[in-house]
């Protein structure tokens, strides 16, 4: 059965072979090559049974149903390019001129690559552009806009890089764009590396308090008029979308098709979402808002993210080059805008939110809402499906690219913890600061939550635990994206029980700020 | 169809991007056939699928059109999957077993009209162990059988495909055929093949 396979080309044409058998039923022998095997059928039955045999095996392999199944699309197809352009190996690929399809080989075959497999990486091409494809979601085209380049270049940093430097010197190629931090840590066989745009590692963390804070009817207003400037003015063809508005909830069934049970009065949802950023700074914070972006990076790294010094150097030599990359990358992503569903912009050529789309918006208008990724993780506790159904639901009210995956990364570390984890690809990535921030000094989550909240722990970025209580979703978003969310998740009907916020103190503390960076916890019906 | 596929590629090389989908389009029924095929588990197909597409599109300016476009798209979407499944063997991921549970019915449209429902129970019974017998070939064979077999390539476009000599595809694709049969008889399937 392993016997050495015959790579002759030059046989003999009278000296036969078995494997000519095959060659004869496929067409593929020159004529006295025929002549010699229809001489052999003719005096042994043996070859002549044979022969047969090739031929009903051939014929049960050819008569195999063709393909049916679950088409791909070419949006995502150029979107997963738009990833690999600069993820493969940090350099634009689109200038190899010695491009071989055969050569593909040598960082899979690494065994010191960094443990996050091709196939996890695919994973996280789940785009909720094809979710809304499923769903029929009459967005569907505009949808995919959100899906960026960006975005496809944040979702490579943690799963494209096969070495463990090379999402290091992702990170910081991210880091120096964005004015943020680095933050990298090992879990298990994997390192992850993430950033904040915040721009700063002393993220504190303010606790709301239902009873501490007051609504403020200014906050309301301030929010609702950021929401109508985003969506632009009410057209014909584009008419006032509630949906992401903080406070819209009329009791009536979405355009989704999502329910909307009773939901809370609008004092309630406003508390809900801004009660952090009522309170004062605490002295904490303040200290926080003094930090530099600039100090951020070195004193990111933990010391048990094992991100040697060697590392850092490395990463800061390979940053030039994957800037170049990421700037060739936009490039090729704006000459790639006519695709419809295509590749949108980068946040430096988009500064306004005019838009008459606001999905549109999103993905031209905002890096940071471009580059929401979400992972999703779920342990033996977590029924997968409702998750993913509840988040499905959610999409089309959200207007986010969210992607949910089963990150291992994040899989590995939350194992048989009835809990999952929402989180923003790099840049955003608010839950870096606060994760590596609990980790490093063990703040358990009773700590930095109301007492009247679930009793959660945190052991680790990514690994908190659940003592007592439902399953929790950690979002760790921005606060205009979570916003979007919290407001989707109400008028669902998804939400079992009223959110808890710990926001950053990176940003301003104002509930004005979008770009605040927060956690959002809260439990699915 | 390849004169349509030169003509998009044109087209999307001089920046109409949207001309891919119709590549997409044409080659992607192929192509996750093939895969399904050749690796046993169709949602690994489709992210294979997913991927070699992406890099064609990435870099397409690399295809001279000397071969077929789904021949040069088909070598990407091999070599991938050979590097998932080497990458799997290292960490012993992967078993004949796993292949042979993974396999299923589900995205084959096996239906046959005019078919009684015992005629259909025995063709799906039939393919079922088809397909158990190719996923218990060794990647190379399987590769090779798939692609002529039940893709259609000749021998050439094998090669091409694969990156081997025509002389390879010819020895490869008649010991995997034989391999096949050996398989076959020891499933007890009434093929019609001769006992050994």
């Amino acid at each position: 059965m392993n016997q050495p396979e015959n790579n002759n080309q030059t046989q003999s044409s009278s000296e036969y072979s078995e494997e000519w058998l095959s060659a004869y039923i496929d067409d593929e022998l020159t004529d006295a090559q025929r002549a010699v095997v229809e001489q052999r059928m003719a005096s042994d039955s043996e070859t002549r049974q044979l022969l047969d045999d090739l031929q009903r095996v051939r014929g049960l392999v050819n008569q195999l149903p063709a393909w049916s199944g679950k088409l791909i699309s070419a949006p995502d197809c150029i979107q997963e390019s738009g990833a690999a352009i600069v993820s493969t190996d940090g350099t634009t690929s689109t200038t190899d001129s010695d491009y071989d399809p055969a050569g593909d080989y040598p960082d899979e075959l690494n065994p010191a690559s960094d443990g996050i497999s091709q196939n996890e990486s695919r994973l996280h091409s789940e785009s909720i552009a094809q979710t809304l494809e499923r769903e029929g979601d009459p967005d569907d085209g505009a949808q995919r806009k959100v899906q960026t380049s960006l975005a496809g270049f944040a979702h490579s940093g943690q799963t494209r890089f096969r070495s463990w430097l090379r999402p290091l010197a992702l990170a910081a190629c991210l880091m120096m764009l964005l004015g943020g931090s680095v933050w990298v840590w090992n879990s298990g066989s994997s390192w992850t590396v993430a950033t904040s745009t915040g721009g700063g590692r002393e993220l504190e963390q303010e606790m709301s308090s239902a009873d501490s804070i007051a609504l403020k009817s200014e906050v309301k207003d301030a929010v609702e008029a950021k929401i109508s400037q985003q969506a632009g003015p009410p057209t014909a063809d584009n008419p006032p979308d509630r949906s992401p508005s903080l406070f819209a909830d009329d009791g009536q069934p979405s355009a989704a098709g999502v329910r909307r049970p009773a939901s809370p009065a609008p004092s309630e949802v406003h508390r809900d979402a801004f009660d952090l950023a009522e309170l004062p700074p605490t002295k904490q914070a303040e200290d926080s808002l003094g930090a530099s972006p600039a100090q951020a990076p070195a004193s990111a790294f933990s010391a048990n993210t094992m991100a040697s010094e060697q590392a850092s150097n490395a990463a800061v030599e390979s940053t030039q080059e994957s800037l170049a990359a990421n700037q060739k990358m936009m490039r090729s992503h704006d000459a790639g805008q006519a695709v419809e569903g295509g590749l949108g912009r980068s946040t430096n050529d988009a500064p306004a939110m005019q838009r008459t789309d606001k999905t549109e918006a999103l993905g031209r208008g905002s890096q940071d809402k471009a580059n929401t990724k979400v992972q999703l993780a779920h342990s033996a506790g977590w029924n997968a499906r409702d998750i993913e159904a509840a988040l499905e639901r959610l999409a089309p009210l959200l207007n986010l690219p969210i992607t949910q995956t089963e990150s291992p990364v994040v899989a590995d570390s939350v194992a048989a913890i009835p809990i999952a984890i929402v989180t923003p690809k790099a840049p955003l990535s608010g839950a870096t600061p606060l994760g590596n921030r609990l980790q490093q000094q063990a703040v358990p989550l009773q700590e930095v939550v109301p007492p009247d909240s679930k009793p959660l722990a945190w052991q680790a970025p990514f690994a908190p635990s659940v003592e007592d209580g439902p399953s929790t979703i950690a979002l760790f978003l921005l606060r205009d994206e979570a916003e979007q969310i919290l407001q989707a998740a109400r008028q669902a009907g998804e939400l079992a029980t009223q959110p808890v916020w710990i926001s950053s103190a990176s940003g301003a503390p104002t509930p004005a700020n979008p770009k605040q960076q927060v956690v959002l916890l809260f439990t699915p019906q | 169809m390849q004169s349509e596929d030169q003509q998009s590629i044109e087209q999307v090389l001089s920046g109409d991007s949207s001309a891919y989908r119709a590549i997409v389009d044409r080659h992607q029924r192929r192509l996750l056939g093939l895969l399904v095929h050749a690796c046993g588990d169709c949602e690994l197909a489709e992210d294979i699928a997913q991927e070699a597409f992406a890099r064609a599109y990435q870099k397409l300016d690399m295809f001279n059109g000397e071969s077929q476009f789904y021949t040069w798209l088909a070598r990407i979407a091999m070599n991938l999957l050979f590097s998932d499944q080497r990458r799997k063997r290292l960490e012993n991921q992967v078993s004949r077993a796993a292949l042979d549970v993974a396999l299923d019915s589900d995205g084959f449209a096996n239906r046959r009209p005019n078919a009684t429902p015992e005629q259909q129970m025995e063709l799906n019974e039939t393919q079922q162990c088809v397909r158990q017998a190719i996923a218990m070939l060794d990647e190379e064979r399987r590769a090779v059988v798939v692609l002529r077999d039940f893709d259609g390539l000749d021998y050439e476009a094998i090669a091409e495909a694969l990156g081997i000599p025509v002389g390879t595809v010819r020895s490869r694709l008649h010991r995997a055929r034989l391999e096949l049969r050996s398989i076959l008889q020891q499933k007890a399937v009434q093929l019609g093949l001769s006992s050994q």
